[in-house]
């Protein structure tokens, strides 16, 4: 027996990770760029070169967090076209323009060399100065187009667009229009020279460890040795205090400017009108915003030193500090949801919450009904009572075709308003509990849970009928096939009780089935309940992996994804034990 | 050959007569016993008409129409300006032309006239007394059709159009086919006026006198069936019978044509859920663990060719292939995609021919088929089924009930799969395999011929229940909006609609009950085979 389980747990292992793989993949072929979904927003990269560097580092930054700017997996099978260190480039856009182009000419050194020309271009672009706001922001769109286009005719466009532009004028552009006859010559070299053959020769590139499935997986933190995490935490708490005091230091230099605007207007009104220039008032007044702003530049003083303390001391400690991407879905880290920021465990477990207080009802009444009326029903069966037995099979079977998501919309449309008549507004219409409710302090705890219920009855009851109906019909097939068996006739010749003989001995045996489906029970209350906690608008897990999967946040779904298969393994396995208590017969060799 | 031809009616006699009692004729017989099932099957041949006419019962277009086409021989190009600039002159010059009501008295008469003339504004009538004076002279149905008219010293360029009225009859449903094909195409008024809008001489219609996506204006905001609707005096349109959505889709016109989408994704998922639940099922219940024997060469080399079809498929060639499904163009990716398959397998079969006589390269040994099969079916199991298909649909950027019926088919084999290799375990020990592989019959043969025609009575209850949870997947994917473009309208999004607006019960009862009763329908005929293939309940 603890043989058998041990070995169906290694068993789970390379399943587990076959499982692990096939979401991983399903994840990178998914389009868009998870990192921008992070960073809020499209990146222009239009700008002052200051501007451009600022925003490649924030994303940049974002990417490491994310573990997004390692290779995706220990080995890449790929075309010898392309070049071993392309998820070094920063941008996914840029990565797929330069992918693309390969894929078109094949010559992975001219397309990069083109690549790295775009990108000084893109700099110089952004230092000029003194030259036509309309050429100079033309160009910068242009350059910008180039990173995402990867057809001839749209690239050979913009180019063109550009050169049109900077023959216009060609004040302060003259570096970009030398700089334009260099990228052209780049790119008729790609189209010149091409090397379509290295798209057919295969090649394996080994990647190590350092990569983004292991960093899923595993983690990057340490497995055994302890970080010394004090210079992050102080790093932490540089970066709070920085963040206090900023505010504190923007309003003290604007109340000076104020002032001193203040002070220039008095001072003029005291130098242009001969009537106010023995105005006493006045120059007390000016005396006083005076006296104000040394006080104030005194403050300012404090901060800048403080500011200028704090930002060196965090800069010198940042460039020290190693930074983790993840501990790794193994060591229970999930990594943060790409949609709000969120850790996903927190998400999930605050969705879990909810899916399991239905489910806990759910499982609980449907078995509580099912096996009787199971049981009951192969007796009227058995006892040739025809009518109750036509009656409650076609009722159980007309319950287990109803589908769950009609049921429960009618139940929403008739049941929840007063639409069709006041006497029928009988429910909540969405939501899992009223807030006013829940913030509400006076209110009593059972009071709540009442209201809960009350919020939970019709999807309970939407999740529970299928579950029951199917239960009932199997415990009713299995009992009847279980009767008809010999040791049952022997029983009842030994002249046992009808009660005795199926409650104590066909019972037992007819409970195979029921144990078969209880080991899918928790992976489906996990998908189960999508429609319905859509329909009632209940934050459960259902509703999590539908949102998460429609904004295509993959953290969540490859967490709940990744449950689902532990917990479908882990009801297989219970289900071999279980079956192994219930008939002595299974043995485990 | 081997026989006479007497002996060989003989064969063909008794082959015919065991027939009859046949193990099929059996399950037929078996399966007419169980009322419900019977009429489930009725039932879904009707459902399965109405899929297929789905065009003709309901659709904006008419069965068959008779219209007064007017049939334009010259268009004119008067200019605006122009007109003004005349109109000044004539006004200086105060001509006797320029007096309307005699104008306007000839246009009168003119109408009369089977083929009409007319002439544009105000200058139109001018110029018609000259050519009316052109009609007498030359008394014949083709007429000039252009005139210059000078005027002072002006040239005013005139043009007349000359219309004729001519019934012609339509059948604009058929037409749509071809019109779909791109083999015809629609005249210019078919495409400027909708259909209901037309003025139609005779035109018999469907019984519902909507398309799917035909809004009526009219009545949009969630008409009820029993409620007012309004029409106009002379509508084609007729009563909407399950009344109307938001925007004025019928109702009842969604449903007919939702029936085609729930079929087509029932029978093509599965189709291919079968086709890949064979192939697997045989493959591990056949060979099993230990009869698939190659040679090392053979299995090195099928394993490279995997990989290198791989790489020529979706690496060299990956762009181009998720282009094409990005266009929708799915069945050219996949035709390309087995085309490499094909062609790379073939080659590196080809090798192993010389290859094999090499005696270490030629040493047979066993394939473990059954335990990669079973593991690869636990781990598609081990992931809750909706969950997956969610995902999967989440990847594609363009939605299309195509991608559905691909997913859902590539998903749900497992059963099928199992079923067989079941079936299939069973049947490799009978004798009469045994008899097949001493006559020395190719596996391939033995499988296709002998092992899977006696193993497909469990497939197809498998089937008949993988269809209604087909219908049931489509339904819930369309249901939440994830997968299915927004304007096809299916049961699915019917239902979704009825969450807008509560009062629109007809929303929400109507489309959950075609998909109740499609699934009902499913899942019966299905209890019916099992029964009928249970032979513990034969007597």
């Amino acid at each position: 027996m603890f043989q058998y389980i041990i070995k169906r747990i290694l068993i789970f292992i390379p399943t587990f990770f076959v499982i692990s793989l096939l979401i991983f993949g399903l994840s990178k072929l998914a389009p868009g760029d998870p990192v921008l979904v992070v960073m809020g927003g499209d990146d222009k990269g239009v700008g002052q070169r200051a501007d451009i560097i600022n925003g490649e580092k924030a994303y940049a930054e974002v990417a490491a967090q994310l573990g997004l700017d390692k290779p995706s997996f220990y080995f890449q099978f790929t075309a010898a076209a392309y070049p071993s260190d392309l998820h070094k480039i920063n941008k996914s856009n840029h990565r797929e323009t330069i992918s693309r182009l390969i894929d078109l000419y094949g010559n992975s050194d001219a397309v990069m060399d083109y690549y790295n020309t775009l990108k000084e271009v893109q700099y110089k672009s952004a230092d000029v100065s003194g030259a036509s706001f309309s050429i100079t922001s033309t160009t910068r769109e242009s350059i910008n187009g180039l990173f995402s286009d990867y057809e001839d005719g749209g690239i050979v466009y913009k180019l063109n667009l550009m050169k049109d532009h900077l023959l216009i004028d060609t004040t302060g552009m003259q570096v970009i229009l030398d700089d334009w006859q260099v990228l052209i010559d780049k790119y008729n070299f790609i189209k010149d020279n091409p090397m379509k053959i290295n798209l057919y020769i295969p090649t394996i590139r080994w990647y190590g460890l350092n990569t983004q499935f292991h960093t899923w997986m595993f983690g990057d933190y340490p497995w055994f040795s302890s970080v010394d995490s004090t210079n992050n935490y102080r790093v932490a708490e540089l970066s709070t205090k920085i963040k206090e005091i900023v505010p504190q230091k923007r309003a003290i230099d604007n109340s000076i400017s104020k002032l001193r605007g203040k002070n220039l207007k008095i001072q003029t009104k005291i130098n242009n009108n001969p009537l106010f220039q023995n105005s006493d008032s006045l120059r007390q007044m000016l005396a006083t915003n005076l006296m104000q702003i040394k006080q104030y530049i005194d403050h300012q003083e404090y901060f800048n030193d403080t500011l200028a303390v704090l930002s060196a001391e965090r800069d010198s400690l940042s460039s020290i500090i190693v930074r983790y991407a993840s501990k790794g879905f193994l060591r229970g880290d999930f990594g943060i949801s790409y949609k709000d920021r969120k850790e996903v465990a927190v998400k999930i477990g605050d969705a879990l919450y909810w899916t399991l207080i239905m489910n806990f009802f759910a499982i609980l009444i449907s078995y509580l009904i099912s096996i009787p009326l199971g049981v009951k029903s192969a007796m009227w069966k058995l006892r040739g009572r025809k009518l109750i037995d036509n009656i409650s099979t076609a009722f159980l079977f007309i319950l287990y075709s109803l589908p769950s998501f009609w049921i429960g919309t009618i139940l929403l449309v008739f049941f929840t308003t007063a639409e069709y008549g006041e006497w029928l507004d009988w429910f909540p219409t969405s939501g899992a509990q009223d807030y006013n409710l829940k913030e509400n302090p006076n209110v009593a705890e059972w009071v709540k849970f009442v209201d809960i219920l009350h919020h939970l009855t019709l999807p309970i009851f939407c999740i529970t009928y299928g579950a029951l109906a199917y239960l009932s019909r199997q415990m009713r097939g299995s009992m009847l096939g279980v009767i008809r068996q010999d040791y049952i006739r022997t029983a009842r010749a030994k002249g046992l009780s009808e009660a005795r003989v199926v409650w104590k001995h066909a019972f037992r045996n007819s409970l195979f089935p029921i144990i078969t489906l209880f080991s899918a029970v928790f992976p489906r209350a996990l998908s189960g309940s999508i429609a319905i906690e859509l329909i009632y608008a209940i934050p459960g897990m259902g509703w999590l992996v539908l949102t998460s999967i429609t904004s295509r946040d993959w953290p969540v779904v490859f967490t709940i994804v990744m449950f689902a298969a532990i917990l479908t393994m882990i009801g297989n396995l219970i289900a071999d034990i279980l079956y192994a208590i219930v008939d002595p017969r299974v043995s485990f060799k | 050959m081997l026989f006479g031809k007497k002996r060989t009616d003989q064969i063909a006699k008794a082959i015919e007569e065991a027939d009859e009692n046949g193990y099929w004729a059996i399950v037929r017989k078996q399966f007419y016993k169980n009322r419900l099932a019977v009429w489930s099957l009725r039932l879904f041949y009707g459902v399965f008409f109405i899929a297929l006419m789905a065009d003709f019962i309901a659709n904006e277009r008419p069965i068959y129409c008779i219209l007064n086409v007017e049939t334009q021989r010259d268009t004119t190009d008067v200019k605006l300006d122009t007109l003004i600039e005349i109109d000044t002159i004539l006004l200086n010059n105060d001509d006797k032309f320029y007096d309307s009501q005699n104008t306007n008295k000839t246009l009168d008469q003119q109408v009369e006239v089977p083929n009409r003339y007319i002439l544009k504004h105000e200058l139109k009538k001018i110029a018609y007394v000259e050519i009316e004076d052109s009609i007498q002279k030359s008394q014949s149905n083709k007429l000039m059709s252009r005139k210059i008219i000078k005027y002072d010293t002006l040239f005013i360029n005139t043009s007349v159009i000359s219309v004729d009225s001519t019934k012609l009859s339509y059948f604009p449903i058929f037409k749509q086919y071809f019109v779909d094909l791109g083999l015809l195409s629609w005249d210019e008024i078919f495409v400027s006026t909708k259909w209901l809008e037309h003025k139609y001489e005779f035109a018999i219609f469907p019984p519902i006198t909507y398309s799917s996506t035909t809004r009526d204006a009219r009545n949009n905001k969630f008409k009820s069936p029993f409620g007012p609707q309004e029409f106009p005096e002379d509508s084609n349109g007729g009563w909407h019978f399950l009344g109307t959505e938001r925007i004025g889709q019928d109702v009842a016109a969604g449903m007919i044509h939702g029936t085609r989408t729930a079929m087509l994704v029932g029978v093509v998922a599965m189709s291919i859920a079968t086709f890949i639940g064979l192939f697997f099922g045989a493959l591990s219940g056949y060979f099993g663990d230990e009869r698939l024997k190659a040679s090392r060469i053979r299995i090195l080399l099928n394993l490279l060719a995997f990989i290198m079809a791989f790489f020529f498929s979706f690496i060299s060639n990956g762009y181009i292939i998720s282009d094409m499904i990005g266009a929708g163009n799915l069945f050219s990716a996949i035709c390309v995609i087995i085309a490499w398959f094909m062609l790379v397998f073939f080659i590196a079969n080809l090798l192993t021919i010389p290859l094999q006589k090499i005696p270490f390269l030629g040493k047979k040994v066993t394939v473990a088929v059954d335990i990669i099969i079973m593991r690869l079916i636990e781990v598609v199991n081990s992931i809750p089924l909706l969950i997956l298909i969610l995902a999967i649909v989440a990847i594609i950027e363009k939605p299309s009930v195509l991608f559905v019926m691909v997913i859902i088919g590539s998903v749900m084999w497992t059963p099928i799969a199992k079923f067989i290799r079941a079936e299939l375990l069973r049947i490799r020990r009978l004798e009469y395999i045994e008899a097949a592989q001493a006559f020395g019959y190719s596996n391939f043969r033995i499988i296709m011929r002998h092992a899977i025609p006696n193993a497909l009575a469990p497939v197809f209850i498998a089937i008949a229940f993988g269809v209604a949870s087909a219908i049931l997947t489509e339904a819930f994917l369309s249901f939440i909006g994830v997968g299915i473009p927004d304007d096809q309208v299916t049961w699915g999004s019917l239902l979704r609609l009825s969450r807008d607006k509560f009062s629109a019960w007809w929303l929400a009862v109507f489309p959950g009950f075609a998909i109740f009763i499609t699934v009902t329908m499913f899942n019966l005929i299905g209890e019916g085979l099992t029964d009928a293939l249970d032979p513990r309940l034969r007597e």
